[in-house]
């Protein structure tokens, strides 16, 4: 290991000030899961911001507000309600085990963007700000653009994300998050969250699916095929665009799961998803 | 470059000289202890389970140096062979103990829990001891000494 310093910094000035003077060989410690085990060679400063305040979860009318050193644990106790934040707990539920769900941050879930990360497709369906704190001020950015490509890459020198922005709409009318892997402690297979959206008569499905591929993203062609119809048409049309919209996906093998497989797979957890969805809107199952 | 540290470690505050990157269990094990067991050193096995301000975490994944200024709970801190906790008990005589190498890690996630909720459910029980994998019990026995400790913690001895 190549660390020759670890600072606790208070302030997110302080903390943006040691990673833009570091030029490139200090880097942000949230909950460290990712980084401990094998820090990349160039990083010599690790800055902890753990001690910065940013491990809330507040609700207010408009937007479920979650500091980006919040850890997962912190998340469920917080629980918000709601369709938003039932969902963001689902996800966050089976993330590990105990002793990790009390050092993994959902900042840390988020920017390190293994694979299987569980929180990226909730928050891509239900539309999220992630808020980065730089040296020229804050900016947000949308979860879809934040996980088009891998986060690490695309923070500049001194950036790190500060919170995630949940708003909240009525529009929101169900939501699901399915989760399939080898055990409960294993990392999934496939994740996929649905969420169900009413504007006047229309209706509208946000679909997101990872684990399977190598970056979460919104399933844009379901989307459109399933645009405007009512939930109980949503299931019989996803089965018949599935197969075309899976095609186009690229899977991702890895030594547990071929690609073949998982692409099945894939397809099967979005139908459960949907399903899940479907079956809360019309009121069956209250979560 | 070293660092001095303070640490509250089972109700006693010392200064240690920490590596940057030394973990928080390899500080444990040197400084005497070594109830803290080293196994996967990625976060999997629980193995290395200590309370941090009373929660349970992986020692093995955390830098000594997070530690400054908090508290730590060992399995030391909880009894010794001739005084046993309440919880170490019950795994005792619940059959929950084989080999051993999981039960510092087991035992300390039961005591966060029981802090916590004092009589827990099933599923309740199962969840908290979710990050501590035991290859000997087959975790039967383990949650049957969790209920075990929890009556005694309540003064319900049976
Ligand atoms: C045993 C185990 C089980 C796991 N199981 C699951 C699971 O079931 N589901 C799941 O989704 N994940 C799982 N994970 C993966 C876990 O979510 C990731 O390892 C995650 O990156 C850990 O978060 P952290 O806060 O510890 O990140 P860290 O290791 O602190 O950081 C990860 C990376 O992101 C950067 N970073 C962290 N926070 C910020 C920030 N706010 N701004 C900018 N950069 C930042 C760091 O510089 C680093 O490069 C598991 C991990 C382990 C070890
Ligand atoms: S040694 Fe820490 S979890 Fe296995
Ligand atoms: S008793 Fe042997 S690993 Fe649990």
């Amino acid at each position: 290991m190549s660390i020759e310093a670890y600072v606790i910094p208070r302030t997110v000035k302080e903390a943006r000030g040691l990673l833009t003077r570091g030029k490139g060989t200090a880097a942000v410690i949230a909950g460290g899961f990712s980084l401990a085990p094998n820090p990349p060679s160039r990083i010599k400063t690790l800055v902890d911001i753990t001690a910065l305040g940013l491990d809330y979860v507040r609700v207010s009318k408009s937007a479920i507000r979650i500091g980006a050193a919040c850890t997962v644990a912190g998340l469920l106790e917080a629980a918000p309600a709601g369709i938003a934040g039932r969902l963001l707990v689902q996800a966050a539920r089976d993330i590990g085990g105990t002793p990790n769900r009390n050092v993994i941050t959902v900042g840390g879930n988020i920017v390190q963007l293994l694979p299987w990360a569980d929180l990226p497709v909730a928050l891509l369906v239900l539309d999220a700000k992630i808020k980065i704190a730089g040296a020229r001020g804050a900016r947000l950015v949308r979860a879809e653009e934040f996980f088009r490509s891998p986060p690490l890459r695309q923070l500049r020198r001194g950036e790190f994300v500060t919170e995630i922005v949940v708003g909240k709409t009525g529009a929101l009318k169900a939501a699901a998050f399915e989760k399939i892997g080898p055990s409960a402690n294993s990392y999934c297979f496939a994740d996929c969250a649905v969420a169900l959206l009413r504007r006047g008569n229309s209706w509208e499905a946000r679909a997101a699916l990872s684990g399977a591929t190598a970056l979460p993203a919104r399933l844009g062609a379901l989307e459109k095929a399933l645009k405007g119809l009512t939930p109980a048409r949503m299931p019989a049309a996803a089965a018949a665009a599935l197969p075309g919209v899976i095609k186009s996906l690229k899977i991702r093998p890895d030594i547990r799961a071929d690609a073949e497989w998982r692409r099945e797979l894939a397809g099967e957890i979005v139908k459960t998803a949907l399903a899940a969805a479907v079956g809360r809107v019309s009121g069956k199952k209250k979560k | 470059m070293n660092k001095t540290i303070s640490i509250e470690i089972n109700g006693k505050s010392s200064s240690f000289s920490v590596a940057p990157d030394e973990m928080l269990l390899d500080l444990l094990r040197r400084s005497g202890y070594r109830g803290a067991k080293v196994g996967c050193r990625e976060g999997f096995c629980g193995a290395c389970t200590v309370l941090l301000d009373g929660r349970p975490v992986n020692s093995c994944l955390i830098f000594a140096a997070r530690a400054d200024g908090r508290k730590i709970t060992t399995i030391e801190g909880l009894g010794d062979p001739n005084n046993l906790h309440p919880i170490q008990d019950a795994f005792l005589k619940a059959g929950a103990v084989q080999c051993g190498y999981c039960i510092p890690g087991a035992v300390l996630s039961t005591k966060a829990l029981l802090d916590r909720v004092p009589d827990p459910d099933e599923a309740v029980i199962k969840r908290a001891l979710d990050g501590n994998l035991c290859r000997c019990t087959g975790y039967k026995k383990q949650i049957e000494a969790v209920k075990l400790a929890a009556r005694k913690l309540k003064g319900k001895k049976k």
